[in-house]
């Protein structure tokens, strides 16, 4: 693990994440009209090719499917909502009723999953830019499938990966008296991850007056 | 106005300092009373006997909402606000049937004030 | 080419575009609206540009993509909406191939920011998908998905049916072809054949079953068609076996099948051939019976008998098959009764339908024989008679065994005497004879005074000498027809018949009293014992045997109680007795924890210096309608029921707290005595957990807490006696013996207790003048305490002569009504701070 933020540092990016998470499940829990609970995240800032080995190995190297976002303001990069493939097709046949057991998401599934994470990117972006009070944009989602590595692959040139941080969080959601368990990643280069935590630390220390 | 004992309940040492920093600027003589978990709130009530309860809801152990049917047993006269981005409908349920109020993270200061005046929560 | 304005380009793009495109404007207001949207919406473009979206569209109030628009617009967020999941998007129409195949349109709608010319000024496009061909598409396929899931189940239901016929039969069955190979070969054919499957496909079904090939190879199937056969099979591992066989023909394809069934019936073979061992082992097996043995028809015939049967009944050489018992009697020359007997027994057989077993008793060359000969009927279905099994047990041996075992289970093995069961059998026997004739009966309870002494003593070899001779002097003691038991311990019991008035019982009882005061020698030792006896009359007391019994008893009890050796008739009294011992009892429990029980406390006074060195505390009762009761009437009571626990514990208790009390109001140090009865003493865990306890819980100093046992509570086990003696002991208390004299303390146990103080029985006091023998056994009895370093205090002090005459004698301490009589805990208190010391040596001297 990269020592990338000090022990306050984190508290204060995993209490901002922690609300934004909060709002994320507060908007599907509109759409599913359901309840939807979920566990308190704990933030870790890995390299990719940590980021990579801890979700092979916590997806017990099957494959994942991936809603990914890019984010635009003071920082950028990546956000990514991720969940065991398996796990996805219980969710979105769960959400859109139909049990027919199809061995892959067919595409309006894969539309229907786009618009789940869309919304969960969204309200947690929202609430970040809400409560560092700074812009963020967001793309339109896309749609990603595989194993660990190739979840996380943007693309970038070996070199340029080393110069990237992912702030991985785990998130068991429990949805639809089901448990998902999921994880949300932030993917930005080293640059826009400082900018986003001296943000956070801006915010929290001009909370508390310091 | 008398000197009020709060009991800030909340995982995140970040979360209280903050909610810390708004009571105290407004209230500097009042006592505030940590804790970091519905057991450890649970567990300090009858000590404290707080006026005013602030409550996350998303903590490790037994959630807010659970935390706060139990305080409502041990002290029954404090008032209770649950702190959460996430309301949901039936949380929300559960919460006023408990007589508990909300007040959204972030945490806007006016709507902690209110409630710490004795006005309805958030 | 000539140029185009860029709006006109960007209008005829987009209207050429098969997307819904709707650009809405920094302001809220549409700003572009293609042909594509127009048509599927069926709102013109001039009617759209310049309106909110939610004008065009209201159905769209409130949902996500009002909140989506407004989000790209102010924060710059995208956003994807599908119909999948949302039950309201825009209110659309998919155009079908006529107008009646016009629906609803399934829609993805893409929401995204555009950037204006400043950064702060955003526009929001608005793409919409149709993508209803595609929910077509996916419907279609889910449904076929749904059939080939249904029919693969279907499929797999029906193939596991037949497959599990095949597998699960217990029959080989084999497919093989024209030129004998074999196709198929299911789970039973690999069990009874054991080859594997790839082993024996494609071979020839001839190595199974070799008689299905000729002599030159060729099958020989016609001879087997259609009909079972008895074959030979043949194992991998070369066994052969039978088996049952049946080929049927069948084309499958154009080609010749056949299919083998064959069943292993090995089986079967096996149990014909055990049927046949079974009949010779049953031959062999009835001749080697010790038991007689026949089968009979259903008419009684003769069928079978075995050797026994034809030697005790003489039968020998006599064809017995096909005749009845009754005409083989007249030919047998032995025991013709097992013949001719039992004809009614098989009768009763058939008819109630059971095995009827009946006990026949015959001479034999051999003695005396009994039989159980036992008829076991046989019917056909139909329920008509089939057939009978004689099956006769010698029980002669068991008889006698069986008469043994009644003289054991009624009498006493010691003694010989009847026990308690035949004693009441003989009671109620007696009873019955007199009521008939008109005479009267005397029941008498015995024991032996002090026998538990004597086993204790002397040990249990000698004990139950003692008790086989006193059985036998009591049978000299009655006549022939009189009942003298043994109820178990030292108890006897005696049934005195034909009694003509109960003087005759008198004399019984007064011949029996002496007759065991006669010394007995057993084993060298010579041992006295004497009897107490109850007698009771019927039917002057009572007129059933279990009232005699408890008049009995109580007539006994009231013996012992009034000195033993002697003997009393019931009176009707000692029932008055017993009831007013329950209302102590009664009372008695109601009494403890109240302030009718209290302690009284009687001064022992230092013989050297005359002053009060301690107290013995002693129970008062003060019953609230009757006053004071005597400790000799209620304690007894105390004894035999569960109270003497709560109530010893309550005493000494008491006396520990009276103790400390007297400390702490500054009294000189005071030993106090607290009498131990037996019973607490018996339970002497308890007694030990007890002491230590409420020394713990009253913090009492030890070393002036005095336990008092008797000499008699003392010489019971002594062993033990001395172990928790010593306990107490070395816990620091004191222990004394009361009433030392009128036991029979062995000098050799006295020197073993741990013991610090004797008390010398009142019995010696009393009449100290009178009696030199007296005088005589208390010096004694101060030499000896004083040898064993003991001191020696003397109870009952009544008169100054006394006094002295200890004084004279070396006592070293004295109680009694000289001194105090027994005074509550506060005039106690007075008398130990106003009397104390009491002056003694001014008389003596004047004496």
């Amino acid at each position: 693990m990269i020592p990338f933020v000090g022990e306050v540092e984190r508290d204060c990016v995993t209490e901002i994440l922690n609300v934004a998470i909060g709002q994320a499940a507060s908007s599907l829990s509109q759409l599913v009209e359901d309840e939807v609970r979920l566990s308190v995240p704990f933030v870790d800032f890995l390299s990719p090719s940590e980021a990579a080995a801890r979700l092979e190995r916590e997806t017990q190297g099957s494959d994942s499917v991936a809603v990914r976002q890019r984010f635009q303001g003071r920082f950028y990069g990546d956000i990514m909502l991720i969940f065991p493939e398996r796990k996805s097709l219980d969710l979105v046949r769960h959400m859109l009723g139909d049990q027919v057991p199809l061995d892959q998401l067919t595409e309006l599934e894969q539309e229907a999953l786009l618009e789940v994470g869309n919304i969960i990117l969204n309200a947690c972006l929202g609430s970040l830019a809400n409560q560092l009070n700074m812009p963020v944009e967001s793309s339109l989602p896309s749609y990603v499938r595989g194993r660990g590595a190739h979840i996380l692959d943007l693309g970038a040139p070996k070199a340029a990966a080393e110069e990237e941080l992912v702030m991985f969080l785990h998130v068991d959601f429990s949805l639809l008296r089901k448990d998902v368990h999921g994880y949300l990643a932030f993917v930005m280069d080293i640059v826009s991850a400082r900018h986003f935590v001296d943000a956070v630390s801006a915010y929290v220390n001009g909370r508390l007056g310091a | 106005m008398t000197d009020k004992t709060v009991l800030l309940v909340d995982d995140s040492r970040v979360a209280r300092m903050m909610a810390r920093k708004v009571i105290a600027d407004a209230h500097p003589s009042w006592t505030i009373v940590e804790a970091a978990s519905g057991e450890e709130a649970v567990e300090a009530a009858p000590r404290v006997r707080p006026d005013f309860v602030v409550m996350d809801v998303n903590m490790p152990g037994i959630d807010g909402l659970e935390a706060a049917r139990r305080l409502r047993s041990i002290v029954p006269d404090a008032r209770i606000t649950l702190l959460t981005a996430n309301i949901q409908e039936p949380v929300r349920q559960q919460a006023a049937g408990i007589g508990v109020g909300f007040i959204t993270k972030p945490i806007r200061d006016d709507a902690l004030l209110t409630f710490l005046s004795g006005g309805t929560a958030a | 080419m000539a140029a185009v304005h860029p709006d006109e380009l960007l209008l005829a793009l987009s209207d050429a575009s098969e997307i819904g495109l709707v650009l809405i404007g920094e302001d809220g207001r549409i700003a572009l609206w293609n042909a594509w949207i127009a048509k599927a919406s069926g709102i013109d473009t001039a009617r759209a540009l310049g309106s909110r979206l939610a004008e065009m569209f209201p159905e769209i109030a409130g949902t996500r993509i009002e909140s989506a628009v407004d989000q790209a617009l102010s924060t710059g967020m995208s956003a994807v909406l599908s119909s999948s999941l949302n039950k309201k998007l825009f209110k659309l129409t998919h155009e079908g191939r006529t107008p009646a195949h016009n629906e609803p349109m399934h829609q993805i709608v893409v929401i995204k920011p555009v950037a204006g010319r400043d950064k702060s000024a955003r526009s929001c496009l608005v793409q919409v998908f149709d993508v209803t061909p595609m929910a077509h598409r996916e419907a279609l396929l889910r449904q076929q998905a749904r059939t080939m899931e249904a029919l693969a189940e279907n499929y797999r239901l029906s193939e596991l049916h037949n497959r599990a016929i095949v597998d699960n039969t217990a029959d080989a069955i084999i497919t093989f072809g024209e030129d004998g190979a074999i196709g198929t070969y299911n789970p039973a054919a690999e069990r009874i054949f054991g080859y594997d499957p790839y082993e024996i496909v494609g071979k020839s079904i001839a190595v199974l079953i070799p008689e299905l090939a000729a002599k030159d190879g060729r099958l020989r199937i016609a001879e087997f068609l259609d009909e079972r056969h008895e074959v030979t099979g043949l194992r991998k591992i070369r066994a052969t076996f039978p088996l049952e066989l049946s080929v049927s023909a069948m084309e499958l394809g154009g080609q010749q099948l056949y299919v083998a069934i064959a069943h292993d019936i090995t089986e079967r073979k096996a149990a014909e051939a055990e049927l046949r061992t079974q009949k010779e082992w049953l031959a062999t097996l009835i001749n080697a019976m010790p038991d007689m043995v026949c089968f009979k028809d259903g008419k009684g015939r003769w069928l079978v008998a075995n050797q026994l049967l034809l030697d005790l009944a003489g039968l020998e050489g006599v064809d017995y098959q096909g005749r009845t018992g009754f005409e083989l009697a007249r030919l047998a020359r032995g025991a013709v009764e097992v013949l001719s007997s039992t004809a009614d027994a098989e009768e009763r057989a058939w008819r109630e339908n059971r095995a009827i077993t009946t006990e026949t008793q015959f001479a034999t060359q051999g003695g005396a024989k009994v039989f159980d000969l036992s008829q076991i009927p046989l019917f056909n279905d139909d329920g008509s008679r089939r057939g009978l099994v004689v099956v006769g047990r010698d029980i002669t041996e068991r008889k006698l065994a069986a008469q043994r075992i009644h003289h054991l289970a009624h009498h006493d093995s010691l003694t010989g005497l009847p026990n308690r069961i035949l004693f009441q059998e003989r009671l109620r026997g007696a009873l019955a004879q007199a009521k008939r004739a008109g005479h009267k009966v005397a029941l008498m309870f015995l024991d032996l005074d002090k026998f538990k002494d004597i086993n204790d003593t002397l040990g249990h070899h000698v004990g139950d000498l003692l008790l086989k001779a006193v059985a036998k002097r009591l049978q000299r003691c009655v006549r022939e027809t009189d009942t003298v038991a043994r109820l178990g311990g030292d108890e006897f019991a005696v049934v005195l018949t034909n009694l003509a008035d109960p003087d005759g019982a008198s004399n019984v009882a007064e011949t029996i009293i002496a007759s065991i005061a006669d010394p007995f020698g057993l084993d060298e030792h010579e041992v006295s014992t004497s009897t107490s006896i109850g007698i009771t009359v019927y039917p002057d007391d009572a007129d059933d045997a279990d009232a005699l019994l408890k008049n009995a008893d109580l007539a006994m009890f009231r013996s012992k109680a009034e000195g033993r050796n002697t003997y009393h008739f019931y009176v009707a009294e000692m029932d008055a007795e017993m009831q007013a011992r329950k209302v102590i009892e009664r009372d008695l429990r109601l009494a403890l924890g109240t302030d009718q029980l209290e302690l009284h406390y009687q001064p022992l006074v230092d013989m050297s210096s005359g002053a009060i060195t301690g107290c013995e505390a002693l129970l008062r009762w003060k019953h609230p309608t009757r006053g004071w009761i005597s400790p000799a009437e209620f304690i007894p009571v105390a004894e035999r029921t569960d109270l003497i626990g709560p109530l010893g514990r309550w005493i000494m208790h008491q006396a520990c707290v009276q103790g400390r009390d007297w400390a702490r109001q500054g009294l000189p140090p005071l030993k106090i005595a607290v009498n131990l009865s037996p019973a607490q003493f018996k339970n002497h865990q308890a007694l030990i957990a007890m002491v230590s306890d409420i020394l713990d819980q009253t913090g009492f100093d030890p070393a002036l807490l005095q336990l008092e046992i008797t000499e008699g509570i003392a010489m019971q086990n002594i062993e033990t006696t001395i172990e928790v003696l010593r306990t107490l002991r070395s816990m620091g208390a004191l222990i004394s013996i009361d009433d030392f004299g009128t036991g029979y303390s062995s000098l050799n146990y006295l020197k073993r207790f741990p013991v610090d103080k004797l008390k010398i029985d009142r019995s010696f006091v009393v009449d100290i003048g009178l009696h030199p023998d007296n005088a005589a056994v208390v010096k004694a009895i101060v030499n000896l305490g004083h040898s064993l370093g003991t001191r020696i205090n003397v109870e009952g002090v009544e008169t100054r002569e006394q006094l002295d005459f200890l004084l004279g004698h070396g006592v070293d301490e004295a109680q009694g009504f000289y001194f105090s009589r027994a005074v509550p805990a506060a005039d106690f208190a007075r008398l130990v701070r106003e009397k104390s010391p009491y002056a003694l040596t001014v008389e003596a001297v004047g004496a």
